[in-house]
């Protein structure tokens, strides 16, 4: 049986529901809306992760 | 290769006028366009509540650029994970995975514009035009206003006082006031002619959906055929003239709708190389050093036709391949015939030592000595290189170049006057050192786990392809060899840092270094003082980064391209 192009994407898509048809994994969307919040999340962390090293560097700068 | 010679004179013939254009704007002369964009710029300032005339310290001035640029990361990155169910998304793209949003906002946010996924596929217009546009033309913009504000601090008019920011600490400007200056009066404009001259070549410019087309030969299987439009004109310029690079189309300039003609091929080349060379002759006329801006010139005009002339030389020989063949002659795998191997070698070269990363042809089927060739390009970065930060690269080569000539001949190093000691010689090696460590470090590890690599081959020519990838994110070019399966978690993140750091680093340092040396006392500059406008400091220069270079990556060099072609030969 084909799989539903939303199982393929799942992991990886922001959650959706399928646009043809409204169809959403049954049972799992809490799980779902954690796990995207969490890649978000993650994302979100590695910017400001960056961003602080930039700062930081700004702030070290005197002790040279 | 009299189209070589002539877009070369074009692209210098037109970027003198636009220099001292630059120069005008950023020294506040007065004029038709300061009457016309002064209304504009001050509106802007009222929008966003901020005061164009206060002077920033460098730690101000990184500060509020860091913030503006987190800000924008930030909505991007929402933008694109979000954009399956936002408005102007006529063909139901859906949102991008977490890493590839993180990977692709990074990306444009650090003019590098380097795409793992494939813009008219997987991008909505909402995405391309609102967040993919605005940052190409931002970044150029913020690149462009670091420039200036270290050129006005460290090699300012000698009449020019300094203001104190705050705590008595050197002004280097404000730059909510630069950033508006460089997106308002270059930018835009540069980029709206550039827009209505490839417009009328046949670029599209429609927010209606693909249209759909029946192909005449149906023995492929395929019955109809989506054709992906847009707005692509707009976009096309500012990614040509704003040294970013990312295409509307995956396959970049080489797509007929990107770049249908040899007249738009011809104005896209110029468009490449256009504003950062005219960034060279900007700094002579905002320094009043035009000897200066001249050696500049001469050493990037050097660098650049030597190594354009290679890779030409290179894309002309054949394909190993063909060889012994009848059919042999030029190397055209990977490239339009519409355009053969001289404009795409030019291309291709041109591409690399801007900081731009459009391609009119596949890199990764160059030959390995034409394939490396941007490789040394990007390692080097300061052929022209990106908008601003290309001469701000260059310009820590100089410092390095006379910290060592100073010494060499027994004198204490200096630079126009000023003292360079420890902490400016720290800055400056932390700045060129970052990219060697990332860079080698980072393609260690990839290649070291093979399950990493995601590459189509296995052999010399693996080793270039991961090469290649980290150094066109920490060049902030964007281009690839694309045989790399890149859309992985592993790829998009460690990109992602590579991006932040080869942006922002190398612009804070010699913004600190700036500041720093304009804090000292200027001894006057007299006949015992280093003079760093003559040709032979130029080549005292060039020799230095020559030899960074090549300590830096000779061996991946040889790993890579040197090795893949040897075999050939063999």
């Amino acid at each position: 049986m084909e799989a539903h192009p939303l199982k393929e994407t799942v992991r990886v898509y922001f959650p959706v529901n399928c646009f043809c048809c409204s169809w959403r994994l049954p049972g799992c969307r809490p799980a779902l809306a954690r796990e995207v919040l969490t890649m978000a999340l993650i994302g979100i962390g590695i910017i400001l992760g960056l961003f602080g090293l930039c700062f930081l560097f700004i702030d070290l700068e005197e002790r040279l | 290769m009299n189209e070589v010679i002539v877009i070369y004179a074009v692209t210098l013939l037109l970027a003198w006028p636009l220099g001292k254009y630059i120069a005008g704007v950023f020294n506040g002369t007065r004029g038709t366009a300061g009457a016309v964009f002064l209304p504009v710029e001050n509106g802007l300032y009222r929008l966003f509540g901020v005061n164009p005339s206060q002077p920033m310290s460098w730690q101000g001035y990184g500060k509020a650029l860091l913030k503006l640029h987190l800000v924008l990361v930030l909505i991007v990155f929402g933008l694109l994970m979000a954009q399956g169910f936002l408005f102007l998304n006529p063909d139901n793209i859906d949102g991008m995975s977490w890493d590839l949003a993180l990977h692709t906002a990074v990306s444009f946010l650090t003019n590098t514009n380097q795409q793992h996924y494939s813009g008219q596929a997987q991008l909505s217009y909402l995405a391309h035009t609102f967040g993919i546009v605005t940052l190409q033309v931002v970044t150029p913009a913020a690149g462009m206003a670091a420039l200036v504000a270290i050129v006005r601090t460290l090699l300012g008019r000698a009449d020019e006082k300094k203001q104190p920011a705050g705590d008595g600490a050197v002004s280097v400007g404000n730059f909510y006031e630069d950033i508006t200056r460089a997106i308002v009066r270059v930018m835009l404009p540069v980029a709206a002619v550039v827009a209505l001259i490839i417009a009328s070549q046949g670029v599209p410019n429609s927010y209606e959906g693909a249209r759909t087309a029946i192909p005449l030969d149906q023995t492929a299987g395929m019955e109809e055929q989506n054709i992906p439009i847009g707005p692509v004109a707009p976009m096309v310029a500012i990614k040509q003239v704003g040294t970013n690079g990312g295409g509307w189309y995956g396959p970049n300039s080489s797509v007929p709708l990107e770049n249908p003609t040899p007249v738009s091929n011809f104005v896209q080349t110029v468009s490449i190389v256009l504003i950062p060379a005219a960034l060279v002759f900007a700094l002579g006329f905002m320094t009043g050093r035009r000897r200066l801006a001249m050696v500049v010139m001469g050493v990037m005009v050097a660098m650049s036709v030597s190594l354009t002339s290679v890779a030409i030389w290179s894309e002309n020989q054949p394909n190993a391949a063909f060889s012994g063949l009848a059919a042999e002659g030029p190397n055209l795998e990977g490239k339009e015939v519409r355009f053969g191997a001289t404009a795409t070698a030019l291309w291709g070269s041109w591409t690399t030592q801007t900081s731009n990363g459009s391609v009119n042809g596949m890199h990764d089927s160059f030959n390995p000595i034409g394939g490396m060739i941007p490789m040394i390009d990007m390692f080097i970065n300061v052929t022209f290189g990106g908008i601003g930060v290309g001469l701000i690269g260059y310009l820590l080569f100089l410092l390095l170049a006379a910290f060592l000539g100073s010494l060499m001949i027994g004198r204490a190093p200096e630079i126009a006057g000023k003292a360079l000691e420890t902490r400016e010689m720290k800055l400056v090696c932390i700045a060129l050192l970052i990219q060697p460590l990332l860079i080698l470090g980072f393609s260690a590890v990839t290649v070291a786990f093979p399950v990493l690599t995601g590459n189509s081959n296995p052999g010399f020519h693996g080793v270039s392809q991961v090469i290649y990838e980290y150094t066109s994110a920490f060049a902030n070019n964007g281009s690839g060899f694309e045989g790399l399966g890149d859309n992985t978690v592993w790829w998009n993140v460690t990109c992602a840092i590579n991006l932040a750091l080869g942006r922002f680093i190398p612009i804070l340092a010699p913004l600190a270094i700036a500041a720093s040396l304009a804090a000292k006392r200027s001894a006057p500059e007299g006949r015992g003082s280093l003079a760093i406008d003559t040709p032979t400091f130029g080549l005292m220069t060039l020799a230095v980064i020559v030899m960074f270079t090549l300590l830096s990556f000779m061996p991946v060099l040889i790993l890579g391209p040197i090795a893949e072609a040897l075999a050939l030969m063999s």
